[in-house]
């Protein structure tokens, strides 16, 4: 054990290299699937004789150097058994300047590690010394080569980016010159980053290395790798403490550190020492300790590059192009082009403007650099940056009891400065229990993302919604995140997606949360779209189960009664319909007052009628839209567009008696003209003279309140009209449609053309003057010709419009 | 090919010289054309061309080769001047590469070791031994003629065994290109020059080259003729060989070995999946690589309709997958100057539109290109390039890119 808490300090102090390998098997949590796909690679060189060159990329910190000290332990029983030769870097390679300085770099490890072979390689090492220059190169190569003798050789190399930018595209060349030549050279390296010297179609390794990216750790995984940590610190209590409460903190800490092995490391003592009295001390040391590694990030940026960074780093929200480029003073052109390789370099994130698709925000990457930046940048920085830290990590009350017991401490106190440093205390906390109630958006566990899961969609945001349930997808139980992905999709009119999702859960599943009737409401929406019966009869199917399965009975009945009235529609079937109408009003019964059903039924009611020309139908139907007119809601535009339009299509399908239009022209004349105006609108796209005829004194006195907006919907109605062919206009109704363009031309000009169009067809259509179009300029002609008279059969009568 | 499948790791970097698959119609093609003459490999980046090189040495020097072969007794030897930064240092590459022919014709490197010592007056100065040392100034006026010498050696040794010994050169117009940037063009036009003289002579007495890179010869000696007006000719009389796509064939065998490597896959509709995939890649090895390293990292290992689809939308759509498109944009603005390469970019991308062959004409009238003399010869250096390929239809030239891979990237990542 006294070896195993040694390799924990040094896990604790980043020395991943003198930690023992059993150990770092231990904490190789999120990594397991990495380590194995990267040892299968080397088990294909040593087994299949294969050759492999990979690329791992992950930012600092991620575990690179864990994974090649696992994968080269792993090694070990190859080495023993002479398969393999393994030239292992494990320090940072400095002082490589070029190819020759490589080959050394493998002699050397394998003197390092290779115990066995060491003083015949240091012999050689010698002997190299004393070629000429000109020959040392090929001299080295001759040594690497013997000494493997057939072998195959695996290098196993840190920061190769970095080697491979200090040694030069030419040297790289020979480098890739021998591995072409030499058979069996193997490397698996690791990079913070792609630079041009993988990128560039002018480098030598140029789409040379399989690159394999590392992800950053998951929330879940952040915890076990957490407790896996406390477990081997022989830290119980932090075990435990993990399991409660200790959850939503490093929750807060996932949330800055971004699933960052090495960070999380550094947040375990932080975490360990929660008693402590002075948090921001302790705090600003934290950070401290991680300035000058994130310096590292910025150091060698050209300075356009350190100025964006900078830029949005203090700007503390996520910025748009032309705001850097004013504020940064960069030209556009040159701005994209440095965004770009700051994207490249992972230092910056873009991401959607949400108000605005096609616009795009940069954000820094990992919050810590901008911790780091802010730090280096001002000191009160560090204030803010621990407010905001607090107010992450402590809940309200756990911030209270602080405040108390600081105020406690400060009370006892008699040191100057120590009272100093508890004010400071005390202040930093209170600006954080305030910063605290003012946003209270902070996520925090996975309750806390589901309210606000539940709260966007509340506020009719779900596109937002969704997008933040994907991402949070790890940390949402399986369960919950396919119910909710699922209303989503259908909230966000996804309804592929959600039935494919749909058919795929299981039946329990479904059963116990209830989603029978989500499943089937998505079925029905793709049905109608696709027109497919099929899909509409598994809906029915499905709502059904619902029904069975004691879903929300309302909902079911209503939606039961839509499939089985478009089923009827696609199967040309009535019996269908009658059961709708049964299931409706089924629904109306439960709400009585919910006007949409009632219009529902009513719009089924007279399209059947007019179907099947039953004018007692077609009564019942006009009752129950009276009825729904009595519950005034907002819905009037559905109401009386229908209303009307059924009116209308009545007129001519019942063309021998009359339908009572009074209580509608009542109701109607009742709205308020604001609410008139969009119902106007509707009606200007239907054809039926009847309505215009009935409606046109209101619309008249209507019309002096509108002013001009509804000047292009006048023009269109009455070529609506006249487009009609169901009904023949007679002489008194083409004067009565004169007459009335006559009085709006005053104030819509555009009718001075439309009164052409009625002249023109009087005489082409009533009177048989077929030489009457010409009296129209071509453009008018053509219109007319195609329109007016061609315009016929596009109209489907027996369906109502909506 | 009747070999069985062998368990291959997917890879885009080297592949020992016994595992490197398929390619063997191209290799007899190759040989037939050597019996007469030196030959270029020209072809983008990452297409294959050292691979293909590498096994055809592989198989000259191991005996493998068919029997029509038999009576010609090829010999072959690689080099990669990738990196070579002087004459000097060429030379010395050749001359340690020479150890293997020592073995072969028993080559008497006396002479020239005498006429290196007559000229350096240096007495540890050893030939064929990798001890000599070239790199001082004072030197450099004679390496023409210790390289001379050294092929001589070899040609007249070659010439006693009456048979055909291939010298592959590949990345040779990398490195001149390379040469040329720091100002060495001096040096590389002596290169080129040496080359050019001796050619002839060598191949007379049985000695092949092969130049290959990917970058044209053509390319540097048009940029030495506009820069330094130089007329040598040095490829005179070399045909270009065309580097083609695995043919399906080759392209299965190459599944069946990688899938012989731990990918899952179900017997039923198997032959599908492996067709899609060389639909997919049009054949190209690499391509198949990635995608298979991708099923591996990102599908866990399951190879089927699905996976392989999904696979193939990475490649072309994210950005960390399609790195190796990347060099479609970076030749143009690499080796041509800014207003070629805005027209060629005008002219992929509209090309990258359109579902066929599209002809001169039509490119003319839809791009604002004024110059049509100017328009015809980007078209041609598209199709010299390995973008595009053309067709001939009732005396109009129409072009069309060479791999629909390459425009289904332009047209979603550039166009
Ligand atoms: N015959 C082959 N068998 C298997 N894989 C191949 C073959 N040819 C090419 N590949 C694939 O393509 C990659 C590139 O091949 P190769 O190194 O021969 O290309 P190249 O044209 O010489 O490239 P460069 O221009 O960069 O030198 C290989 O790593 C491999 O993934
Ligand atoms: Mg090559």
């Amino acid at each position: 054990m006294v070896e195993d808490q040694q390799s924990i300090n040094s896990i604790l102090s980043f020395g991943a290299k003198s930690v023992s390998p059993d150990i770092l098997e231990r904490l190789l949590i999120g990594r397991e699937r990495n380590a194995e796909y990267l040892f299968r690679s080397i088990e294909g060189i040593v087994n299949n004789g294969n050759n492999q060159q990979i690329l791992i990329i992950g930012q600092r910190g991620m575990g690179k150097t864990h994974l090649l000290r696992i994968l080269y332990h792993r090694c070990q029983p190859f080495i023993a058994n002479k398969q393999l030769v393994v030239a292992y870097f494990a320090e940072e390679e400095y002082g490589v300047a070029n190819y020759f300085d490589f080959l050394i770099r493998i002699l050397y490890a394998l003197i390092r590690w290779e115990v066995a072979d060491k003083s015949h390689l240091e012999e050689q090492l010698t002997a190299l010394q004393d070629v000429s220059t000109a020959t040392q190169v090929s001299f080295a190569e001759k040594i690497i080569e013997d000494y493997m003798a057939g072998k195959p050789l695996l290098i196993l190399a840190e920061n190769f980016g970095d080697i491979l930018n200090a040694i030069g595209s030419q040297e790289q060349g020979k480098l890739r010159a021998w591995m072409y030549k030499n058979n069996r050279v193997n490397i698996i390296a690791t990079s913070q980053s792609i630079s041009d010297d993988f990128d560039r179609e002018d480098r030598p390794f140029y789409g040379f290395f399989n690159l394999y990216y590392l992800k950053s750790l998951s929330f879940k995984d952040s915890l076990n790798f957490l407790s896996s940590l406390a477990e081997l610190d022989g830290r119980l209590d932090v075990v435990e403490h993990l399991k409660h409460k200790g959850r939503s903190q490093v929750r807060a800490v996932y949330e800055l550190v971004k699933g960052n092995h090495r960070l999380l490391v550094t947040f375990y003592e932080f975490l360990k020492s929660d008693t402590l009295a002075k948090l921001s001390n302790h705090f600003i040391k934290t950070i401290n300790d991680l300035k000058p590694y994130y310096e590292t990030f910025i150091r060698y940026l050209p300075p356009q590059q350190q100025k964006i960074v900078r830029y949005i780093a203090l700007s503390r929200r996520p910025q748009q192009g032309t705001s850097i480029s004013k504020n940064c003073f960069i030209e556009q052109a040159s701005l994209s082009k440095q965004l770009s390789e700051l994207i490249r370099k992972k230092l910056i994130e873009p991401i959607t403007d949400q108000t605005d698709k096609r616009n795009k925000l940069y954000d820094i990457n990992e919050p810590l650099l901008r911790i780091s930046i802010e730090v280096g940048e001002h000191k009160e920085g560090i204030t803010a940056l621990f407010v905001d830290f607090l107010a992450i990590y402590y809940d309200e009350n756990e911030l209270t009891n602080k405040i108390l017991k600081f105020t406690d401490l400060l009370n006892n106190c008699q040191n100057l400065s120590e009272k100093k440093e508890f004010q400071y205390e005390i202040l930093a906390i209170e600006k954080a229990l305030k910063l605290k109630k003012s946003t209270g958006v902070q996520i925090i566990d996975t309750s806390t993302i589901l309210k606000k899961i539940n709260k966007l969609i509340d506020q009719d945001k779900c596109q937002e919604a969704q997008a933040l349930l994907v991402r949070e997808k790890e940390n949402i139980a399986k369960g919950e995140y396919d119910d909710l992905l699922l209303r989503l999709y259908f909230l966000n009119d996804q309804f592929q997606e959600g039935v494919e999702l749909f058919l795929k859960l299981d039946k329990t599943y479904i059963q116990k949360n209830h989603l029978y009737i989500h499943g089937a409401y998505g079925l029905f929406r793709l049905a109608k779209l696709k027109k497919d019966e099929e899909l509409c009869s598994l809906s029915v199917a499905n709502y059904e189960k619902a029904m069975k399965n004691n879903d929300n009975p309302e909902f079911v009945f209503s939606g039961l009664a839509h499939s089985l009235a478009f089923l009827a529609d696609l199967k040309d079937d009535d019996t269908y319909y009658y059961r709708s109408f049964k299931l409706i009003q089924k629904a109306i019964e439960l709400a009585p007052t919910h006007k949409n059903y009632l219009i529902d039924l009513a719009q089924w009611e007279i399209a059947l009628a007019m179907k099947n020309k039953d004018r007692e139908l077609a009564d019942k139907g006009f009752a129950h839209l009276e009825l729904a007119s009595a519950y005034d809601q907002d819905n009037n535009k559905r109401l009386y567009g229908i209303w009307g339009g059924a009116l209308s299509f009545a007129s001519v399908y019942f063309q021998d008696t009359h339908f009572n239009i009074k209580v509608f022209l009542e109701k109607f004349g009742q709205l308020t003209l604001q609410q008139r105006l969009a119902i106007w609108k509707a009606f200007s796209t239907l054809h039926h003279f009847y309505l215009f005829d009935q409606l046109y004194a209101l619309l008249q006195s209507d019309m002096q309140s509108y002013v001009g907006e509804l000047n292009e919907n006048m023009v269109e109605w009455i070529t609506h009209i006249l487009t009609y062919k169901k009904i023949k206009l007679q002489h008194e109704d083409l004067a009565f449609l004169r007459n009335a363009t006559a009085e709006m031309m005053g104030s819509i000009p555009e009718l001075r053309i439309t009164q052409l169009y009625i002249n023109t067809f009087e005489q082409y259509v009533l009177n048989g003057n077929k030489n009457a179009i010409y009296e129209l300029p071509k453009e008018q002609r053509l219109f007319f010709e195609k329109y007016i008279l061609g315009y016929g059969e596009i109209l489907n009568e027996n369906t109502v419009q909506r | 090919m009747a070999k069985t499948p062998f368990p291959l790791v997917p890879t885009i970097g080297t592949i020992p010289e016994g595992q490197i698959i398929g390619r063997e119609d191209d290799i007899v093609k190759l040989l037939r054309l050597l019996r007469a003459q030196s030959i270029s490999v020209e072809e983008m980046r990452r297409m294959g061309k050292s691979l293909l090189l590498l096994k055809l040495a592989y198989l000259c020097n191991k005996g493998l080769l068919p029997d029509e072969f038999k009576k010609d007794n090829f010999k072959a030897k690689y080099f990669s001047f990738q990196g070579q930064q002087d004459l000097g240092q060429l030379i010395k590459l050749l001359m340690e590469g020479l150890e293997d022919f020592k073995d072969w014709y028993q080559i008497d490197f006396s002479k020239t070791y005498e006429f290196v010592r007559g000229i350096f007056a240096a007495p540890e100065i050893s030939v064929g031994e990798a001890k000599i040392h070239l790199n001082l100034p004072e030197y450099k006026k004679s390496w023409k003629d210790i390289f001379f010498k050294t092929l001589e050696d070899i040609s007249t040794a070659q010439e006693k065994a009456d048979g055909r010994l291939i010298l592959i050169f590949d990345e040779l117009p990398i490195m001149l290109w390379e040469w040329y940037k720091e100002g060495k063009h001096e040096e590389a036009m002596e290169l080129l020059d040496i080359l050019r003289e001796r050619r002839q002579a060598l191949e007379k007495k049985g000695i092949r080259f092969i130049y290959c890179g990917s970058i044209g010869i053509k390319v540097v000696l048009n940029t030495f003729r506009k820069d330094f007006k130089y007329t040598g000719e040095p490829t005179n009389e070399m045909v270009e060989f065309n580097l083609n796509p695995f043919s399906e064939a080759e392209s299965n065998f190459l599944c069946e070995c990688f899938i012989l490597s731990g990918f899952k896959i179900m017997e039923e509709g198997k032959a599908e999946s492996l067709k899609l995939v060389y639909n997919l890649s049009n054949g190209l090895p690499f391509y198949m690589s990635t995608l298979f390293n991708l099923l591996a990292t990102d599908f866990n290992y399951q190879v089927d309709e699905a996976t392989i689809r999904e696979a193939y939308r990475l490649i072309i759509n994210d950005p960390r997958h399609h790195k190796a498109f990347k060099q479609l944009i970076d030749r143009l603005e690499i080796y041509y100057p800014d207003d070629k390469k805005d027209e060629m970019i005008k002219l992929l991308n509209l090309i990258s539109r359109q579902d066929d062959f599209i002809d001169e004409d039509s490119l003319h009238t839809q791009l604002d290109i004024d110059n049509k003399e100017s328009l015809k010869e980007s078209l041609y250096t598209l199709y010299g390039d390995h973008y595009l390929v053309r067709e001939l239809r009732e005396g109009k030239r129409f072009y069309f890119f060479k791999y629909p891979i390459f425009k289904e990237w332009w047209k979603i990542n550039r166009a």
